[in-house]
């Protein structure tokens, strides 16, 4: 029977794989949702009431050790015992029996404690924002104890944690969003029977995503309609939605409610942007692009690739390109002792970006303050390479500490002052990131091989200007960002003055297809795998066989399995990815060898 | 009352890792430590409650203990060292 909710949806692929089957819906998290709570009197005893609190708190607390001790990756170790010394904070159990002295009811007295830490650090941003999922899961934890719930049973459609239901047939979980504790639960109990996950809320680097793909369930996040579309008719408190089916790409990210057998098929056929374009066998006919006649590649396949130890990809179709490394994109302040496997699993660090150090601070970072930080980076990384991006700043983001002129205000902050435009402005500032990295590199000497490159190049003279002053501090490999259609077209002439380069897709594509990122009236043209950009990126492939040297793809196409094979194929030497994607990354290049 | 002007040698400030790696010795001295910035005071011994304070790297805090002691006197300069070195990498 026809629906007036639509059944198609879109969000982000995290973990690939297409899966078809009967949709579980876990109770939404209303822990929030203090008015509709029952109200309770105040307690006679508050002092005994937090004791009693507490050792909820120190259960819960118990319940994230056990879960960390039969956890299968070391990043979910460190969240979940993290988590654990979280529920135990002397802080959080004062404000308890703080609100308990004020007349709260237990409950309200948990919420509201809670509440406290989560606005304040709601407001301060940054990593301490990302905290607050975790306290929201003590407090519902903590909850569930309360109201004698084993997390585990039904709950009301009221608060609490998640539901967590014995799945009695492979099903595809679907929740609003889902907490890394939850996540380690549900694959502890029901691992065979969970074909998928697909969530409302999250994103590519949430933990849960991390977890996830780890264990290679695939998953889909940030649907956006899906949760209400599917409660909407079929919602009741049993939790299940009368087996109503569900399917999705945990590539693409599309997700087909009430699908019949000709959409899973579609789901399950990945769509072929070189196709086009003919790219592979037959070649565009460009004059900058040599005729790949010796290859037998269907426009959809990598004819030899295959995966060698360590993690790289060799591609047979160019001979000059041995092996294509599998790189982190990391910000600078991750908790990189908590990605331990994530890092063992990467050959490196493909764009380390420096705008942490300078943004949101009212003085410039001191030499030895950045050498200090990148040795610490540097250090993550024993024996591979780290490639480190100097400032990449503009007026959409000011500096406090640069001084302000009148003409500051740009029109237009992505075509305008930034990258190493602003760098040969404040050309001491880029001298002393220069210097801190010198230093870094000294420090750990013959333990990691350290690439610096710039970002916004758009003329071969300014290659060569950043190009001399890296020399000239002793920096050993040294290169540039191609992400203006300029670099790409002349990225010949610029390989010949620098050691690499690294294409940004990102910023390519928009300056490619004119159409601004941070506009959404415009994103449809933002697809990297635009026939245009291709043939950009082509022609850097070009500029490699012709040199010689690694060109690396870092922007989201590097982690698109869409698109990872084809920038193989053309040449492409490194490919660098968020850390939630390095998995799936390598499964797909992998999978592609074996067809 | 014993107090110390550190100044936070963690790259990236007293965030979550920090934070709790600072309140755990000062909770296994014994003592009771308050850590103070300009915006304000916290229990030393919470990591919840320092971070609160939102102190980044190269700031000065106060750290105090009301207690005048020999024991109290080392543990001060203990935690002191702690503070001022690199959280981030112990």
């Amino acid at each position: 029977m026809p629906s007036s909710t639509p059944s198609t949806f879109h969000g982000i692929g995290i973990c690939p794989g297409t899966v078809a089957g009967p949709a579980v819906i876990l109770a939404g998290r209303i822990g929030g949702d203090v008015a509709a709570a029952e109200p309770e009197p105040p307690c006679a005893d508050p002092n005994a009431e937090t004791e009693r609190i507490a050792g909820m708190m120190a259960n819960v607390a118990q319940e994230y050790r056990d879960l960390a001790a039969s956890a299968d990756s070391a990043d979910a170790r460190a969240m979940l015992e993290a988590a654990a010394l979280l529920a135990v904070d002397r802080g959080l159990i004062n404000a308890v029996s703080k609100r308990l002295h004020m007349g709260d009811g237990p409950k309200l007295a948990v919420r509201n404690a809670v509440e406290e830490y989560a606005a304040l650090f709601r407001n301060l941003g940054g990593r301490l924002a990302e905290r607050v999922a975790d306290l929201e899961d003590i407090r519902d934890r903590t909850l569930a104890a309360m109201e004698k719930r084993a997390v585990g049973e039904g709950t009301g459609a009221q608060g609490g944690a998640h539901a967590i239901p014995a799945l009695s047939e492979p099903s595809v979980i679907v929740a609003r969003e889902l907490a890394p504790a939850d996540l380690t639960m549900l694959l502890g109990t029901n691992r065979d029977m969970v074909l998928g996950i697909v969530c409302e809320a999250g994103g590519a680097t949430s933990h849960a995503a991390v977890l996830a793909t780890q264990a290679g369930i695939p998953t889909v996040m940030r649907v956006t309609g899906l949760f209400d579309a599917m409660t909407d008719d079929s919602y009741d408190d049993s939790h299940s939605a009368g087996g109503r089916m569900i399917a999705f790409n945990g590539e693409t990210g599309d997700v087909v409610l009430d699908p019949t057998d000709r959409e899973i098929a579609l789901l399950r056929e990945q769509p072929d942007p070189g196709a086009e374009l003919g790219l592979g066998a037959e070649t565009i006919s460009d004059p900058a692009v040599p005729d790949d006649s010796d290859s037998d590649a269907g426009a959809a396949g990598v004819p030899g690739a295959a995966v060698a130890q360590g993690g790289s990809v060799t591609a047979d179709t160019n001979p000059e390109v041995r092996e294509v490394k599998l790189l982190l994109n990391l910000s600078g302040s991750e908790d990189l002792a908590a990605m331990g496997e994530t890092i063992a699993e990467s050959d490196g660090v493909g764009l380390l970006r420096t705008e942490f150090l300078f943004l949101d601070r009212a003085d410039a970072p001191s030499v030895t303050e950045q050498a200090d930080l990148y040795e610490r980076v540097l250090r993550a990384f024993p024996g591979r390479r780290v490639v480190i991006r100097t400032l990449d700043a503009g007026s959409d983001k000011p500096l406090a500490f640069l001084p302000r002129t009148d003409g500051d205000a740009e029109p237009n902050p992505a075509l305008g002052v930034r990258g190493i435009r602003l760098s040969r402005v404040y050309e001491s500032l880029l001298d002393d990131q220069l210097a801190a990295l010198a230093e870094a590199f000294d420090r750990t000497y013959g333990d990691v091989d350290l690439w610096v490159m710039a970002p916004m190049i758009a003329t071969v003279e300014e290659a060569e200007w950043f190009a001399r002053k890296a020399r000239a501090y002793g920096l050993p490999n040294v290169g540039v960002m191609i992400e203006t259609p300029a670099a790409a077209l002349c990225a010949r002439e610029i390989l010949d003055v620098v050691d690499f380069a690294s294409i940004g897709t990102n910023d390519l594509t928009q300056y490619v297809m004119a159409a601004d990122r941070c506009n959404s009236a415009v994103s449809g043209l933002l697809d990297p795998a635009n026939p245009a950009v291709m043939r950009l990126i082509a022609m850097v492939g070009a500029a490699v066989r012709e040199t010689g040297k690694p060109v690396g793809v870092c922007g989201e196409a590097a982690g698109d399995p869409r698109i990872a094979p084809k920038l193989v194929e053309m040449g492409v030497t490194s490919l660098s990815v968020a850390p939630a994607r390095l998995s799936a990354l390598r499964r797909s290049l992998a999978r592609l060898s074996a067809e | 009352m014993l107090s110390r002007s550190v100044t936070i040698g963690t790259p990236l400030g007293l965030h979550a890792r920090p934070a709790a790696l600072f309140a755990q010795a000062v909770l296994e001295s014994g003592f009771d430590v308050h850590i103070a910035t300009a915006d304000g005071e916290a229990d030393a011994g919470s990591a919840l409650e320092i971070m609160t304070l939102n102190v980044d790297g190269g700031d000065t805090v106060t750290l105090s203990i009301p207690d005048d002691s020999p024991e109290a006197a080392r543990a001060l300069d203990s935690l002191s060292a702690l503070l001022s070195g690199n959280l981030d990498v112990a």
